[in-house]
């Protein structure tokens, strides 16, 4: 438990500070790295003094606005998981068991296979997919307050009923599949700046939300009577922080489809890095979820150069294993 | 401050916990609950907390429904230590003590930072647990765990602690230990102690009233000579005990047989 920080005797604010470093260096090489490499110098400039040439163009049309995808993506979906796992007591919980993937899935899905002209609005369409699943299964959940149980209940059921849907529209119309697919896997190909303008305003407000709710996540995890004696109203605070994380994670996969396994290890490894003070927790697993998601998209682009792998392909080969490890160390 | 219930009527799914309890407890006292398991104890203690819905009926702190008051405020004065609290993972003694001065802190955090230390440092002074301030919660044995909670809920600054069976799964040395604590911080603080017992020779021994709870009502209260008699033990518990009186003048039972209503054994 909390191992490095107990090692080091680091200070929490030095162990962020280091896991800021770490995703600003995610940064600093996806943006040079790939089919065309941009030397670090000529990043700057360009980033400093504006756009010139072809180098220019590339930085600012592609690489940073996919950068800052990535990064948004990973801080909120991190963000999430670990409310989530708060707010569930369950080190398992991730944005999947409160619907956002199931429910942005089949509606991501049911606009690129049956309207694939609208194709822009998948985005949207995936949102209020994700939100409405998230609705659906607090209404199922619902019995004189929201107990964890029935939530991840209520999510399992309904994620099964949505997946059914999901499945008979891949096979059904076979022959588009593909796009539904990467969909389906998570990748950040041909994000750009319309999809930052999307997810910003949510990694600020519902970010900063979160750490306000931070010392109010310390006492949820005391248990509920004690939570409740400490003054804490625990259903309201449940509820909230519900709703804050399917926000987050909704905003986060509606933008790159069902990117899976950042919601559920960030926070963990964040958790044995900093130890489980949720005024530290939350802003180490914003800092590594965005750097774990600029790196592993960084490696997803060149590894197979010229294909392009989507990233949660990578997520999802790394994730595992280093999930396992986990189990094994302390779970 | 002075706790009184009046017609308090729990139901949880249907079954009634408690039924038509009124019960004035003695301020600046320590009171036990006993009562044979399932009886609605903790139900009461919770109750009194403020954190048990109630089917009707009411708590009154000082002539005031509890439940007219916020959360918050209600926590400055009345603190619960329920059973199965848990730390999370990483959690030193100092943190946990610490997040017992939440009730004082506004929804964004401000908070007069040198009091809470105050409060801190004399609620892990009381507790015994100062020379443990750095050890993770996790790491503590369960009578080490026990008092380092103890702390936490003092840090709150109540005027009236509720306890629900803190010497449970603590060796003999660690249960007198905590029931110590307590009395100490009754006769020194004046914090009025409700709790609930299991051991009722712990209650004869550190309480000033006894409250016996049966069947879904208060059975029994008073003094503990008084109430403790051979015949309501054995009419509540359905056993026939002996008692005795040890060398500081305290009553103290052993349990002999199993007997039923009539008093014959079985």
């Amino acid at each position: 438990m909390n191992k490095l920080s107990r090692r080091f005797k680091a200070h929490p604010l030095g162990i962020l500070l280091i896991l800021a470093c770490l995703a600003l260096g995610g940064g600093l090489s996806s943006i040079m790295l790939g089919s065309v490499h941009i030397p670090a110098e000529e990043v700057l400039s360009t980033l400093l003094s504006g756009s010139s040439g072809e180098h220019g163009q590339i930085l600012m049309n592609i690489r940073l606005p996919r950068t800052l995808v990535a990064a948004l993506v990973g801080v909120n979906l991190a963000l999430s998981g670990a409310i989530l796992q708060a707010v569930m007591k369950n080190p398992l919980a991730d944005p999947h068991i409160i619907g956002i993937s199931s429910g942005a899935g089949l509606f991501g899905i049911l606009i690129m296979l049956l309207f694939p002209a609208w194709s822009q609005l998948v985005t949207p369409v995936a949102f209020l997919g994700a939100m409405g699943a998230a609705l659906l299964i607090y209404v199922l959940a619902w019995k004189n307050g929201i107990q964890p149980i029935r939530i991840i209940l209520a999510g399992v059921a309904v994620s099964a009923f949505l997946s059914a849907f999901i499945s008979a529209l891949m096979i059904l119309y076979s022959d588009r599949v593909h796009s539904a697919l990467m969909w389906m896997v998570g990748g950040l190909s041909a994000r750009s700046w319309p999809h930052v303008a999307m997810l910003w305003p949510y990694t600020l407000l519902a970010g900063t939300a979160a750490l306000f709710a931070a010392r109010h996540i310390n006492i949820l995890q005391l248990g509920d009577d004690m939570a409740k004696g400490l003054g804490l109203r625990v259903e309201v605070a449940r509820v909230l922080l519900t709703a804050l994380a399917a926000l987050l994670a909704a905003s986060a996969v509606s933008v790159v489809g069902l990117l899976g396994f950042v919601g559920l290890i960030v926070p963990h490894a964040a958790r044995l890095i900093i130890g489980s003070d949720y005024r530290f927790l939350l802003p180490a697993s914003a800092l590594l979820g965005a750097a774990v998601l600029m790196y592993s998209d960084t490696v997803a682009r060149i590894a197979f150069s010229p294909v392009e792998l989507p990233v949660g392909i990578l997520m999802a080969a790394m994730g595992a294993p280093f999930f396992l490890f986990l189990l094994r160390k302390q779970l | 401050m002075g706790l009184t219930v009046e017609h308090l009527c729990i139901s949880i799914q249907g079954h009634a916990i408690l039924k038509n309890v009124s019960h004035r407890f003695t301020e600046g006292a320590r009171t036990s609950i006993i009562g044979p398991n399932g009886a609605g104890k903790s139900t009461l203690l919770r109750a009194l907390a403020g954190i048990q819905p109630t089917s009707s009926g009411r708590v009154l702190l000082n002539g005031k429904d509890i439940h007219g008051m916020t959360r918050k405020h209600l926590s400055r004065s009345i603190a619960i230590l329920p059973q199965g609290a848990e730390a999370p993972q990483a959690t030193t003694v100092e943190q946990l003590v610490g997040f017992g001065r939440f009730p004082y802190h506004s929804l964004f955090g401000k908070n007069d930072a040198k009091k809470d230390r105050e409060v801190v440092e004399w609620a892990l002074a009381i507790a015994h647990v100062e020379a443990l301030r750095k050890r993770e919660v996790h790491s503590l044995s369960g009578g080490e765990r026990q008092r380092a909670f103890l702390a936490m809920v003092l840090a709150q600054q109540p005027k009236i602690l509720l306890l629900d069976e803190p010497t449970t799964y603590l060796d003999i040395a660690h249960q007198l230990e905590v029931m110590n604590i307590i009395r100490e911080v009754n006769n020194k603080y004046g914090i009025t102690v409700i709790m609930v017992l299991h051991d009722m020779n712990h209650a004869l021994q550190f309480s000033d009233e006894i409250v016996i709870i049966k069947d879904c009502g208060i059975f029994a209260s008073g003094a503990p000579k008084v109430i403790m008699t051979e015949k309501t033990i054995a009419e509540v518990f359905g056993v026939q005990v002996d008692t005795f009186v040890n060398r500081t003048g305290k009553m103290v039972l052993s349990p002999l047989r199993l007997v039923d209503e009539a008093g014959k054994g079985r």
